[in-house]
């Protein structure tokens, strides 16, 4: 069974909306803003791609927004803009599942939340505070605000949380649970993580190449969120193309059977340790690419390639890759300028701790 | 600045309030009436924020029914205990 891509909504470093997307990936590039953390050392001055949430007042009355902290809002707009673009937001949606999937959750309330317990105890803390700092917190709020009472899951793994959502997806529509899905990703910035960028990069304020082999716009660390609505094929063919497979597993147990005619978007974005690792499982003079320059260090970053991948589809054109995607010796085909897709597929590939990974192979309908 | 004007800054802010502003709360009126529209969570958290702001605890229900009535409940409730 094929499970379509109806709609597309994401918001990141490069800007809000599928438009903005294809611009930054035309462009090459994506605005990097710098963050000012005050530390016992002074103030530090950390990089980061910061996603702008501001337009879900456009979708969401602003008082009912009031207690919704941005990582939530991040997720909303997301699933708004996917649901516009899928031109679903004025319609009976009908049974609809909800999948979010985070590797940090809601990071700032977290840390706020903690603080306030160490210096105030937790009979003060702040109930807001609270019920914003869970996981769960971004599916719930999109679940009471779009009125949708379908299953409804939140997934958290740092680098396996985007296949594991598509695939929890992918199967409520093949048991016909539900007849549409909303899945995708989110994770915020916040200032604890830039801090441990400044240790792990940039101590002493030096310019450092990342992990000592590449450019360290690939390790800045993102925010922002990627949402899909997904639908079986049989119900609407889209312009996206649609899943082929989605698979998980461990490759120093089993390693990686990896689909064939495909070019391959490379999760590398200098978090996980295995960015070394990809050349090893591609063939040589594979078609790799790699799109972290433009959203950054995010553990949902797969959500963002994916994204790509079915803007590629549409336009039947793989968009050129960061110059340097991975460690590379020679053996990848690097792809350094867009290029027709013709019938070839597209597998986003992600590499994780613990020898985790995994794909999710795109194809295009019409092939 | 007065504990009545402190009180309505603190509202608007720690509530996210964007549609209104402190000089617009009025002394007098019920903090959880229709103009305001706050609800039994947002007197949680202004007992979070009376506690942050003024070391004071408002313990239970017996002390927090009367003193969250309004602006002027609240702030007598405050300046009795400083």
């Amino acid at each position: 069974m094929k499970i379509s891509i109806k709609g597309i909504g994401v918001l990141g470093g490069f800007g809000c909306g599928i438009a903005e997307l294809e611009e930054a990936l035309n462009a090459g590039k994506s605005s990097v803003s710098t963050v000012v953390i005050k530390t016992t050392a002074g103030d530090i001055d950390v990089p980061a791609f910061l996603a702008n949430a501001d337009m879900l007042e456009s979708f969401v009355d602003k008082r009912n927004l009031r207690r919704i902290d941005h990582y939530t809002r991040m997720a909303l707009l997301g699933c708004y803009l996917a649901l516009e673009d899928a031109d679903m937001l004025d319609v009976d949606r009908g049974h609809m599942g909800i999948v979010v999937a985070t590797g940090y959750g809601a990071t700032c309330n977290t840390f706020d939340l903690q603080h306030s317990v160490i210096t105030e105890a937790d009979p003060f803390c702040s109930p807001t505070q609270f019920s914003n700092s869970v996981h769960n917190v971004a599916a719930t709020q999109i679940s009471i605000l779009l009125k949708e009472l379908g299953p409804n899951l939140s997934v958290s793994h740092y680098d396996m949380s985007i296949t594991s959502a598509f695939s929890s997806a992918c199967q409520w529509l093949q048991e016909e649970r539900v007849e549409t899905v909303l899945v995708g990703g989110v994770d915020e910035f916040c200032k604890i993580l830039g801090y441990f960028w400044h240790c792990l990069y940039n101590a002493g304020n030096e310019k450092v190449d990342f992990a000592g082999k590449k450019s360290p716009e690939h390790a800045i660390i993102g925010e922002g969120a990627n949402f899909f609505v997904l639908t079986r094929e049989k119900e609407a063919a889209s312009p996206y193309g649609f899943i082929e497979a989605v698979r998980m597993g461990n490759f120093e147990r089993k390693g990686i059977n990896l689909p064939e005619n495909a070019a391959f978007f490379i999760g590398a974005d200098g978090y996980s340790g295995c960015d070394d690792k990809y050349e090893s499982f591609l063939s040589e003079k594979a078609k790799v690419a790699s799109y972290s320059h433009l959203y950054g260090g995010i553990p949902v970053g797969m959500g963002f390639d994916i994204a790509i991948a079915a803007l590629g589809n549409k336009a039947g054109t793989v968009f050129k890759s960061a110059e340097s995607p991975i460690y590379n010796q020679g053996r990848l085909d690097v792809i350094e300028h867009d290029e027709d897709l013709g019938s070839k597929r597209i597998c986003c590939l992600k590499l994780g701790a613990g020898g985790s990974f995994g794909w999710i192979g795109l194809n295009r309908s019409n092939f | 600045m007065t504990i009545k004007e402190k009180l309505k800054k603190i509202i608007v802010e720690a509530l996210n309030l964007d549609d209104i502003t402190p000089e617009e709360i009025k002394d007098d009126e019920p903090l959880f009436g229709k103009k305001l529209g706050l609800d039994s969570i947002d007197a949680v958290e202004i007992v979070f924020q009376v506690e942050q702001h003024f070391g004071i605890g408002i313990k239970n229900m017996k002390e927090g029914r009367p003193a969250l009535q309004s602006i002027n409940t609240l702030a007598a409730f405050i300046e009795a205990r400083l």
